[in-house]
């Protein structure tokens, strides 16, 4: 009776699976055009290169490095790359990929534990003065002497953040700026001009200010069933997307606090969150959601970009890549019709608009002080810096790197990804990176944003007030500058402010 | 059946004691201290990224932070209590009317009871894997579904309202067959006596489940209902994998932000509280439970 | 007495209802393998796939090559440390469970003090694994997670079997002991072979819930020691970025599912008795 019901039951799962495996043509199926392969593949620039890569100067025995990274995604250049640098270095790469939100994490459980499983960590600058302070990433001052990674063409504000206490701690890999995406064919639509310049007494455009973005975030909210651009909806439609969730939410409330001129701290570490700045911001990044798909609050990286690109939104605040992925027909539905602009900013009193595009999250590599071989983990990261190389994986749409080198932008013609747009984007992001302004950097800058990023989050959420929420964040902020010793941090806090200067990024 | 022969007496006092001896030295090597150090760790101020700060004795100081200026700790401690009821319940309540309705002699059953054994073959982690597309807006045919026949379709995981709600019901997909299998195998050992006395007496099919079944069932029910409260108290992959505790701090259990404390923000002593509280939460479980279940396990 | 047909025709929708509502999930996660990106997404939701083997084989390939994960080799720590973890719990717990059920050693409370450690908070084991495995070099590796799953194992394994044994008649045993076995002899002639069965369900049991455990092995592992649970928080749809295909979300669930229902499967009831601790009579 036992064995029989075991039968029963494995036969229906089975006459189940079949039966979805064999109706080639029934109701319901996919629109065509899946038949291209889905999974990323080094594109052929990457091949041309590994068969051109010839023996360096000096070979290391097939020595392995391992190298961490924070998705599957980022993990591709270095996958892509391997058989160069085994040609050129006979260094073999292990790529580690580790999950996003536990990313920090899995490199500090490494270090502090001493198991060293990781050689190179390929993280976001805001670890990045927790692991120099702490001695857990080596100082590359000497090897950048003897194998120059050509930092004079990386952009000066990436080159702050491969810095700390003035010394070399490790290479680029990414450069992040947030960028305005918009849809050019819904703002440039007749009807749908003429009834938001009715209803809001100036003409649709990509918004310049933040209460622009609201109006044209709320005009472009629509339920299923309504019209967009002479089209009815099958589905709901919504205004924007962005990113609300941690880790990176901390960023796209940064975005608003900078353009009101807010600043993370006084001179003596007391947090500028409860400002009119920093109000004023978190309060129109709460008014926004509302303008958002349905789960919005759900949204971190993949999410947010994906309701754009699948054609659900009018626009999105992004990191630099996502224009890339629109523009690929194997992933977007909106192939052509992305329009770029500076994120908004706020009026002056004279007039003038002060856009801020918070430049975070580009990663950058460094070895870990348990590296096996520090030397061959150096030379891996220095070949994926050269300019030729990086500029493969900054200008495809698979991996989500993003220009960080000047010569990166000298020639459009030789990204690997090409579409019609290709100049106006490069004009945006060059456009961002001068109205850029820096993630934190020093030691406690991961808990500053958790801590901080935790609050925007109930502040969306509506658990807590606007004012609630930066009270308790700055509650926080002094108590972890507490516990990490305020004098120690004051000094890395104006050293952090004087780099921030002398790159331009404030006054 | 524990007759103490003439035969035992002869023995060794010590064998019994020998065959126990490995797994009690395993049982305190990995699990007693462990917990005892665990404890100890509860009263310092250690933070693992700060490897040139020693861990340093605060007395209570880490109890006294979470107890009264830590709002996310009694969130989390709030979620948590939520969470037991609201899985606890619902998951009695339909297993035990799924139970009955299984046990109505109608084909398939057999079929039924086997299928039901499947939710359970899953990792948790697998589980809300899973649920994390099918709840989704975009990927999900749940919502789809919902929308067809007029019903609501709520943002599952990305509404602080919803949040803890869903995951209430993803645990409550996975656990319910447990409950429900539990009854049955208990409704089926039952003594048919005393229920067709109770037919003969005319009663209704209501009263005879009220009056005399679930009175027999009750002792085995409560082993069920104390099991799932202990693992509903723990709750930590559903919440890693389908919200990571959000929206905001709305679906973060303790289990959740213990590990939050300890391991992504490395504050030891303040995690190793949590720990130690929700010990002592689990130990009032752990009395019940004992003077409930000695006499059903 | 015959039911009302009414009433047997609503049971038997009800019937289906839930065995709808408990197996859809299990279906959709084994389907999911066979969609490509466009079906994931589509509206109304694709039921039947229209190349489910090209999808299929794009995911698998998309897994175990064309990323850098190492997918294999997760697998066999999956495979080894859940084996090592069963064979262990039932070497140190089948004496331990058998002295608690024939002498009654440490009465009854000693073994509900074991059995209680099974369901002790995680968190409140895995801090302190995670410090001293750091000392003793054990983080990030198969033996490490073997330690971490005894925990929780071995505490079941003792209680099962001890209910177990404590059902087995002892006049055999006695009968030996009388014709001059020693206890120990009694115990691996005799008591041994008719548990056998009884045994080997529990070790499954044990295998089960180590193959299935996600907090140790977030926690513990870094790399070369990964099981498939630690892989797939990497998997979840909102980790799966754009051009990946989305059915390797539903590949890992069910590479790390389909072995387990199979077993269980096999296991029936016994698995409830499992869960319930003994609860269940079978």
């Amino acid at each position: 009776m036992v064995r029989f019901r075991v039968i029963v039951a494995l036969v229906v799962a089975s006459v189940l699976v079949a039966a979805c495996g064999t109706s080639p043509t029934s109701p319901g199926s996919s629109p065509a055009g899946s038949e291209a392969p889905q999974i990323p593949e080094a594109p052929q620039q990457f091949q041309d290169l590994i068969a051109a890569t010839k023996p360096a100067d000096k070979q290391y025995d097939g020595v392995e490095v391992s190298v961490v990274v924070d998705s599957i995604q980022s993990g591709y250049p270095w996958f892509w790359l391997a058989p160069a640098i085994e040609k050129a270095y006979n260094i073999k790469i292990k790529v580690i990929a580790t999950p996003f939100e536990t990313f920090y994490q899995a490199i500090q459980n490494d270090i502090v534990s001493g198991t060293g499983a990781y050689d190179i960590l390929s993280y976001p600058p805001r670890f990045l003065g927790d692991l120099a302070s702490a001695g857990n990433i080596l100082d590359l001052t000497d090897y950048a002497a003897k194998w120059d990674p050509e930092m004079g063409d990386v952009y000066p504000v990436y080159q702050l953040y491969t810095q700390f206490d003035d010394k070399l701690f490790a290479l680029p890999i990414d450069g992040d700026r947030l960028e305005l995406y918009y849809r050019k064919d819904l703002f440039s639509n007749a009807d749908e001009q003429a009834v938001f310049e009715a209803q809001y007494g100036y003409p649709l455009a990509a918004p310049e200010t933040w209460d622009q973005y609201l109006d044209v975030a709320k005009f472009f909210k629509r339920d299923a069933g309504a019209t967009l651009a002479g089209e009815t909806l099958a589905d709901p439609f919504s205004g924007i997307a962005e990113i609300t969730k941690l880790p990176d939410n901390f960023d796209w409330f940064l975005n608003r606090f900078a353009s009101h001129d807010g600043i993370y701290f006084d001179d003596q570490m007391h947090p500028q969150l409860d400002t009119d700045a920093g109000r004023s911001a978190l309060q129109n990044f709460v008014d926004a959601v509302k303008y958002g798909p349905s789960d919005i609050l759900n949204f971190e990286y993949v999410e947010s970009f994906d309701a754009f690109v699948q054609g659900q939104t009018a626009m999105c605040i992004q990191w630099t890549d996502v224009a890339k992925i629109a523009e690929d027909p194997n992933t977007s539905k909106i192939v052509g019709k992305t329009g770029y602009a500076q994120v908004p900013g706020v009026e002056q009193p004279d007039g003038s608009i002060v856009h801020r595009s918070t430049l975070a999250y580009n990663r950058v590599n460094s070895i870990s002080k348990l590296a096996k071989n520090p030397e061959a983990a150096y030379r891996v990261m220095q070949f994926m810096n050269q300019p030729d190389v990086s500029l493969l994986y900054v200008t495809e749409p698979s991996a989500g790197m993003d220009p960080y080198r000047k010569s990166h932008y000298a020639d459009p013609t030789k990204w690997v990804q090409q579409w019609p747009e290709l100049s106006a984007y490069i004009d945006n992001n060059k456009q961002s990176l001068t109205n850029g302004y820096p993630e934190l950097t020093m030691p406690g800058a991961n808990r500053y944003n958790e801590a901080l990023g935790t609050h925007i989050a109930q502040a969306l959420a509506g658990q807590e007030s606007v004012s609630e929420a930066l009270k308790n964040a700055t509650t926080e902020w002094e108590s972890i500058t507490d516990e990490l010793g305020r004098d120690a941090q004051i000094t890395h806090w104006l050293a952090q402010l004087k780099g921030w200067e002398e790159v331009g990024l404030i006054d | 059946m524990e007759r103490v022969t003439g035969a035992r007496t002869i023995e060794s006092r010590r064998v019994p004691w020998l065959m126990v001896l490995p797994a009690l030295l395993l049982v305190l090597a990995i699990n007693i201290i462990p917990l005892v150090y665990s404890t100890v760790l509860a009263f310092f101020q250690w933070n693992l990224t700060q490897a040139q700060v020693a861990p340093r004795f605060v007395g209570l100081d880490n109890f006294i932070r979470l107890l009264t200026r830590d709002p996310q700790f009694l969130t989390a401690a709030v979620n948590t209590a939520i969470l037991v009821v609201a899985t606890v319940v619902i998951q009695t309540v339909l297993g035990v009317a799924v139970a009955l309705l299984l046990d109505q002699k109608l084909r398939f059953t057999g079929v039924a009871t086997t299928l039901l054994l499947v939710p359970l073959a899953l990792a948790p982690a697998v589980v809300g894997l899973l649920f994390s597309s099918l709840l989704s807006g975009s990927l999900g045919p749940i919502n789809y579904w919902l929308e067809a026949i007029g019903l609501p379709a709520p943002s599952w995981l990305g509404d602080a309202h919803w949040a803890l709600p869903s995951i209430v019901l993803v645990d409550t997909w996975q656990w319910t067959p447990f409950m429900i299998l539990l009854t049955l195998a208990g409704l089926r050992s039952l003594s048919q006596e005393p229920v067709e006395a109770a037919l003969v007496d005319g009663a209704s099919s209501w009263q005879r489940f009220r009056y005399v079944k679930l009175p027999m069932l009750l002792p085995v029910l409560t082993v069920a209902v104390l099991l799932r409260a202990i693992d509903s108290f723990k709750t930590f992959d559903l919440v890693f994998l389908l919200t990571f505790g959000g929206p905001g701090t709305s679906s973060t259990t303790l289990s959740f932000y213990g590990y939050k404390v300890g391991l992504q923000a490395f504050d030891i002593g303040r995690a190793s509280a949590i720990a130690f509280l929700m010990v002592q939460v689990f130990i009032v479980f752990v009395v019940i439970f004992y003077s409930r279940a000695k006499d059903q396990l | 007495m015959r039911p009302n047909p009414v009433v047997r025709a609503l049971q038997y929708i009800g019937l289906f209802v839930v065995v709808a509502v408990f197996t859809f999930p299990t279906f959709w996660m084994v389907l999911g393998v066979f969609k490509r990106n466009v079906e994931h997404k589509a509206r109304p939701p694709v039921l039947f796939p229209q190349d489910p083997f090209g999808a299929a084989a794009d995911t698998i390939r998309f897994a175990f090559e064309s990323s850098p994960v190492p997918l294999g080799h997760v697998f066999l720590n999956s495979v080894v440390v859940a084996s090592a973890t069963a064979i262990v719990t039932l070497a140190v717990g089948v004496t331990a469970a058998y002295s608690f059920a024939r002498f009654r050693t440490g009465g009854t409370s000693l073994p509900f003090f074991i059995l209680t450690l099974r369901m002790a908070p995680p968190i409140a084991v895995g801090l302190p694994f995670f410090l001293v495995f750091r000392q003793l070099g054990l983080l990030d590796s198969q033996l490490g997670l073997v330690v971490a799953y005894t925990t929780f194992n071995l505490p079941l394994v003792i209680w099962l079997l001890r209910s177990f044994f404590r059902e087995l008649d002892p006049s055999m045993e006695e009968a030996a002991l009388v014709d001059g076995a020693s206890r120990w002899q009694a115990l691996r002639y005799i008591a041994l072979p008719l548990a056998l069965p009884a045994i080997a369900s529990t070790g499954l049991l044990a295998f089960i819930f180590s193959w299935n455990e996600f907090f140790f092995a977030t926690l513990l592992t870094s790399s070369e020691g990964r099981t498939i649970p630690a892989l797939l928080p990497l998997f979840l749809p909102r980790s799966i970025s754009a051009g990946q295909p989305l059915g390797a979300s539903f590949f890992i669930a069910a590479i790390s599912a389909v072995p387990m229902i199979i077993l269980v499967l096999f296991l029936q009831r016994y698995l409830i008795k499992g869960l319930s601790l003994g609860a269940a009579k079978e």
